[in-house]
């Protein structure tokens, strides 16, 4: 499983599009081969939507859910990340009609 | 002891040059006194301030003097609102007719301190207003870069990282601030939301391309709230609906735009999203504070039940503001509750 240290990318902060595009890139060709992956947050301390809808939510388009869910894993995201993750994917679904 | 005597000479030099060019300034070219009110954080207050902002804004271009002997209170809203109408004021592009015309030397802004209270002037020291507009100087917008605490000016371009430090390091500081690390987390991330908003719907679409976006925080120790407003002079939330969506009303287009998950995607990346009003509604509701939105001829208001009021404002305004008061004692619990989410990961 490969992982991927998201504090490495982007630093501190997963709050805007663009840090989010950053790890869009890096996910969407891996996904799209079917590997698995562990994104670790390890040193990332805040969130907001903008980075989530970016870096995760547009990987709904062309994947269900239940895939993502067998290839993604999120390691030492915080209660704050995860809730807001976990709100992103559910507006992503009904977004790309997937629910 | 040379240098010490060089520089107060040059100190006594300036002062001398700004108190003869603002005396020259306020006999001979003519102006416009606005009488500031008391700009409290109230529903009172909040008309009040658009109702000055709507005196500058149908006719900007021109020298304002600002007289605050009958403002006994100036809160976070009136206060990123004066700061921010005086930027607007400075990005004003005018031709030398419409100066001649007018009458007036330049456009500008002016600010009679003494009218001001003791009070007041140690509430905009405090806050470091006048980091930014200096009171004993011809006022233009400064670069003063120390110590904010409460009215700030954010750059036209998102800096992620002067932002969080800014909240993290400064605003909401240990010293100032004693929250426990999950909780400052959430509400460093409610406040990233609305200054993603500012950013995203309000600065990239706005008609001044040099304003940014401008902010003003206070905390209430004794009733343990803390208090933001955030300004953009973007297009405005209602209007953007408007012109990418066949609704033709303000109050409507605001009521679509609160909908959890409908976004004008207006920087052409077609993504789901459209998340961060209903965010800061639910934290609201959770913690039990409030959240008010005034963009355009629209004001919004979401209290603890967590449903937005929408009504037509008295004054309508060419951008958004954004207040929210967040309670920071242990009254409610401000996650998400696992009832409410769907678990994916």
């Amino acid at each position: 499983m490969d992982t991927i240290k998201v504090f490495d990318l982007i630093g501190k902060n997963a709050i805007s599009m663009q840090t989010g595009d950053k790890v869009y890139m890096i996910l969407v060709e891996k996904v799209a081969r079917g590997e698995q992956i562990t994104l670790d947050f390890e040193g990332v301390t805040l969130f907001a939507s903008p980075f989530f809808n970016s870096a995760i939510g547009r990987l709904l388009k062309d994947k269900e859910i239940s895939q993502l869910q067998q290839q993604l894993k999120f390691e030492h995201l915080d209660e704050v990340g995860r809730n807001l993750l976990n709100l992103v994917i559910s507006n992503a679904i009904n977004y790309y009609n997937k629910g | 002891m040379f240098l010490e005597i060089i520089k107060r000479i040059e100190n006594f030099y300036y002062y001398l040059v700004v108190f003869f060019r603002n005396i020259f300034l306020l006999s001979v070219t003519n102006h416009k006194i606005i009488k500031i009110p008391p700009i409290r954080s109230d529903d009172s207050g909040f008309t009040a301030s658009f109702k000055l902002a709507r005196i500058i804004i149908t006719d900007p271009k021109n020298y304002f003097v600002l007289d605050f002997s009958k403002c006994s209170k100036l809160s976070h809203n009136g206060t990123v609102l004066i700061g921010g109408l005086i930027n607007y004021i400075h990005n004003q592009r005018y031709v030398a007719k419409e100066i001649y015309r007018k009458k007036i030397t330049w456009t500008g802004v002016s600010i009679l301190q003494d009218t001001m209270s003791p009070l007041l002037i140690e509430n905009l020291t405090n806050n470091n207003f006048f980091d930014y507009f200096q009171h004993d100087k011809h006022l233009s917008p400064s670069k003063f870069k120390n110590g904010y605490s409460g009215y700030r000016e954010h750059k036209s371009i998102l800096d992620e990282t002067a932002l969080t430090s800014y909240l993290e390091n400064e605003w909401l500081s240990n010293d100032k601030l004693h929250l426990q690390s999950s909780k400052k987390a959430e509400i460093i991330s409610t406040i990233i939301e609305i200054f993603m908003n500012a950013y995203g719907h309000g600065v990239i679409l706005q008609k001044h391309k040099k304003l940014g976006v401008y902010s003003c925080g206070e905390y209430d120790r004794r009733e343990k709230k803390l208090h933001l407003s955030v300004l953009d002079f973007g297009i405005g939330i209602a209007q953007n609906v408007m012109k990418h969506s066949n609704i033709g009303d303000e109050v409507e287009a605001m009521k679509w735009a609160l909908i959890r998950g409908n976004s004008t995607n207006t920087d052409s990346q077609k993504m789901a999203r459209g998340l961060g009003l209903a965010l800061l509604s639910d934290f609201v509701k959770k913690n039990e504070g409030e959240l008010r939105i005034y963009t355009n001829g629209v004001k919004s208001f979401s209290n603890k039940e967590g449903s937005f009021t929408i009504s037509l404002n008295d004054y309508t305004f060419p951008g958004t503001l954004v207040s929210i008061t967040i309670n920071c004692d242990d009254r409610s619990s401000m996650n998400v509750t696992e009832s409410e989410l769907h678990n994916f990961f």
